[in-house]
């Protein structure tokens, strides 16, 4: 057997993340969310907080543009995603994300969001948030033919909390 | 010691299957091939972490190896993989031609030792000496309602991203087939599932999944698409697809208008060349509050796409147009292929 001793190569695909601005428009932001292969973890968060200058101002910037028409719709989704994966459930600033996507979920022209949003509600782990957002895609459901079969999804989760909320403004 | 070996001898392309038992967890295949212009090996092994090591001649040369390729490699045959471990050799035109003989693959199944390691696989070889140009059956898997209600949308952006093909003389032709789905959601193209192996069809083509979400574990919705391989397996696997996010190209109203059936033509294009065998042209070093301020790091191994270390420097030089640069901003065009990418491309037995 030809036996060699070779190097296993690992490919690192991903963003590297250090020296952070100061703090970055909202064009920056907009910018470090184009790139073709996302990663997500700790430290991305961390250097998005830093380019917006706080978490809080992050979170403006995140539900800003993913209500915009201005912005790439890759950079819109990926902006909802990061809300509903990483801020619902902070205690900080968690209050005004929910209604962030309440509204949303709410608003007849934004099905795309509310559509997004409702893949989210297994992963939120505030029970108060879950159940309100849950009970938004219902009401969604209830009035909307497009949007039903979304919403009924929810009727076979894993919580039940989540099966009678949605069980009961469904019907 | 010989493990395994196949006869291979295409009168355009030629596919074997291939099956055996590794006694250790480095072996070596033998690959005997003529009339060959080019050919991949596609090593399956459920649950095991593969690689290929080392690729050598018939004139005993090592003409592909782990160790000597850079990061990334001209090929992901070269890189520790799941289950599926696929090698287009040559990866482009900068190794050496095939020539008659027997070519040997030494493969290391990342298991527990001791063995033996039963593997399975293909050998697809080609003869087709013409890398200027070529044919490529794209086929379209539409998962869901979602999918199938936007089929006018996913139409136009199949029509950019073949005319992205056409500028290196890449014919592509389109089949769609419609997929039933409840929730729209497509498996991780990276891990792979046997929800595409069971819906992919007989074609010899490259398949493309697309379904509202991918879902994909490190990335919580963050995905445009992924290519379960560079270059992906040719023959049917777990991962021979290319995934794509219907859902976040669509944006927050979930209706496909202005230039987003543009943007998904460019995502699909990109994933595709991945699938084809081609890497950024640069990586990205360190995420700036800018492109200008963005720095690079080298790519792939060809000389004719641009390389930059600063954003600007890609702005400059153009290197931000290339179809596969790693940042998608549509204020740039992001369509150019080069000569050289293209050869990479032609050299897949899966254009003909």
């Amino acid at each position: 057997m030809n036996l060699r001793t070779s190097a296993l190569t690992l490919l690192a695909a991903g963003l590297l993340l250090s020296a952070a601005p100061a703090a970055a428009s909202s064009s920056d932001l907009q910018f470090m969310l184009s790139a073709r292969h996302l990663e997500w973890n700790a430290e991305v968060r961390s250097r998005l907080e830093s380019a917006a200058g706080s978490k809080q101002a992050l979170v403006d910037q995140l539900i800003e543009f993913s209500r915009s028409d201005d912005v790439p719709s890759p950079v819109a989704m990926r902006s909802a995603h990061i809300l509903a994966n990483e801020y619902v459930d902070d205690p900080e600033v968690g209050g005004q994300v929910l209604r962030a996507m309440e509204e949303d979920i709410a608003d007849p022209n934004k099905e795309g969001l509310a559509r997004l949003y409702a893949s989210k509600v297994e992963r939120i782990t505030d029970r108060t948030a879950k159940r309100a957002v849950a009970a938004a895609v219902a009401d969604r459901g209830a009035v909307s033919t497009s949007f039903k079969p979304y919403a009924e999804r929810l009727l076979n989760s894993n919580d039940s909390n989540v099966r009678s909320v949605v069980a009961k403004r469904l019907n | 010691m010989v493990d395994s070996g196949v006869q291979v001898d295409p009168s355009i392309v030629a596919i074997l299957g291939l099956s055996g038992t590794f006694d250790f967890f480095l072996s070596d295949l033998e690959v005997n091939v003529s009339n060959t212009d080019s050919y991949q090996v596609v090593l399956t092994r459920d649950n095991s972490p593969l690689v290929t090591l080392v690729v050598t001649s018939p004139g005993g040369s090592e003409v592909i190896s782990s160790a000597s390729d850079g990061t990334p490699p001209a090929t992901g045959g070269v890189l520790i993989d799941f289950h599926v471990n696929p090698l287009t050799n040559p990866p482009s035109n900068f190794f050496p031609s095939i020539v008659s003989g027997t070519y040997n693959h030494l493969v290391s199944i990342l298991a527990n030792p001791g063995g033996p390691f039963p593997f399975d696989g293909s050998v697809i070889a080609k003869n087709d000496s013409n890398l200027s140009s070529g044919r490529l059956l794209l086929n379209v898997y539409l998962v869901g309602d979602f999918a199938q209600n936007n089929f006018t949308a996913i139409n136009t952006a199949l029509n950019v991203m073949a005319g992205i093909y056409t500028q290196r003389g890449i014919t592509v032709t389109t089949q769609v087939f419609n997929v039933p789905s409840g929730s729209g959601a497509i498996p991780d193209p990276a891990q792979g599932d046997t929800f595409y192996l069971n819906n992919l069809s007989g074609d010899f083509a490259v398949h493309v999944f697309m379904g509202e979400r991918i879902d994909a574990a490190d990335n919580n919705g963050l995905l445009l698409g992924r290519s379960g391989g560079a270059p992906g397996a040719q023959v049917p696997t777990i991962k021979s697809i290319v995934g794509i996010d219907l859902g976040n190209h669509a944006g927050a109203n979930g209706i496909f208008n202005g230039n987003e059936p543009t943007i998904l033509g460019g995502t699909v294009a990109h994933e595709v060349g991945h699938f084809l065998g081609l890497f950024h042209p640069v990586e990205i070093s360190v995420i700036g509050a800018t492109l200008a301020d963005t720095t690079f790091t080298l790519g792939d191994t060809l000389t004719d796409t641009q390389s930059c270390s600063l954003g600007s420097q890609c702005i400059a030089n153009g290197a931000v147009n290339n179809l596969m640069f790693p940042l998608s901003d549509p204020s740039f065009m992001q369509q150019n292929l080069s000569v050289q990418q293209g050869q990479v491309m032609n050299l897949q037995p899966v254009i003909d």
